[in-house]
């Protein structure tokens, strides 16, 4: 699914990427994540790390847009 | 070391396949609050991905029986049908029902779950698909010895491929890819991780120690029992620890679960060079 996401992202323009089904079902799990009460939205980001013992810092690959909570 | 009989061969293959079938249900059942409409494995959002899963009156049956509490029953079905298969005859018409459920739910399993499957689902559904065919004529050898032959050049493909794919490939060659996957979170140990960055060399003998045995796997069935039984040793070890080290524990049975029809095959072949060795 991740994997799926990440080629997505490279093939396609940024603002379509919100239109694939990886996209969509990440958002529909991290929003039905239990949320403190207070909150009306939530965000989520994927980002690559480098192994166990690596030195280098994870790297920024998507980030989502403001995704409300009912 | 000796030939295993026809009907051994299919039992023992029924026997591993079916562990490996029962603990992938449990698996399954255990994080079935993914399939409902707020998991990860969202019915209503993956059903977009094929318009005959979205739209129409199969979409509508397809809607409840995987988008619902009844994929439950059915996978829970699933495991029972594969314990019943160690029992049933062979043969028997219990067996062509048992055989044909199992393949019916593990085919719908993957239309259900685009993301979450793998190789050892797939050769599950090969392994159930090719027994259902043989089992349709018990009384006919050609048949029933084909079913073996596909699931034994099934595991041959499988393991030729994954082995040319990484001789070709410098990372393999020199270690690297070893040490790369190893050091991943998701594949790999702390203390393998730190044992592999002190020794290149091990790195090296262990990325050998997998991309050989995989590439020689279909000429160790052609040369016969005698080197194939080092392979299958060596399989065994590969399959155990990649379960143990990297969390594959579905490729561990379903891997195995090849290997009675791999060694009937390799033996009636060499039984064919060496009549004298055939009948000792």
């Amino acid at each position: 699914m991740i994997h799926d996401l990440l080629r997505q992202s490279i093939s396609i323009d940024h603002n379509q990427l919100c239109l694939t089904v990886p996209y969509i079902v990440i958002a529909n799990y991290i929003t039905s994540l239990p949320h403190n009460s207070v909150a009306d939205a939530t965000q989520f980001m994927i980002m690559e790390s480098f192994g166990i013992r690596s030195t280098k810092k994870p790297e920024l690959i998507v980030v989502s847009a403001i995704l409300g909570l009912k | 070391m000796g030939t295993l009989a026809f009907e051994q061969t299919l039992a023992l293959t029924k026997i591993i396949a079916g562990i490996g079938m029962g603990l992938g249900t449990l698996e399954a059942l255990y994080i079935r609050n993914e399939y409902r409409s707020r998991g990860l494995f969202s019915w209503e959002v993956l059903s977009t991905l094929e318009i005959v899963t979205l739209k129409g009156i199969w979409a509508r049956a397809l809607a409840i029986v995987l988008g619902t509490k009844v994929f439950d029953v059915i996978l829970l079905l699933r495991g029972v049908a594969a314990a019943l298969l160690i029992t049933v005859p062979q043969g028997s018409s219990a067996e062509v029902f048992c055989l044909l459920s199992v393949l019916g739910v593990s085919l719908l399993t993957h239309l259900r779950n685009p993301y979450g499957l793998d190789g050892a689902d797939q050769m599950y559904a090969i392994i159930y698909g090719a027994l259902f065919l043989g089992s349709l004529a018990p009384d006919n050898q050609i048949v029933r010895l084909a079913s073996l032959g596909f699931i034994a050049s099934q595991a041959c493909l499988s393991y030729s491929t994954a082995g040319f794919a990484k001789l070709i490939s410098p990372v393999w060659r020199n270690g690297e890819a070893i040490r790369g996957i190893l050091g991943t979170r998701t594949y790999g140990l702390v203390s393998v991780a730190k044992l592999l960055d002190a020794n290149a060399c091990l790195c090296i003998v262990i990325g050998w120690m997998v991309v050989l045995p995989e590439s020689i796997f279909p000429a160790a069935v052609l040369a016969g029992p005698p080197v194939l039984l080092g392979l299958l040793v060596w399989g065994v070890f590969f399959h155990f620890l990649n379960a143990v080290v990297m969390g594959l524990n579905t490729f561990l049975w379903s891997f195995l679960a090849t290997y009675p029809a791999v060694w009937y095959c390799s033996c009636q072949l060499y039984g064919i060079r060496h009549p004298e060795w055939s009948s000792q």
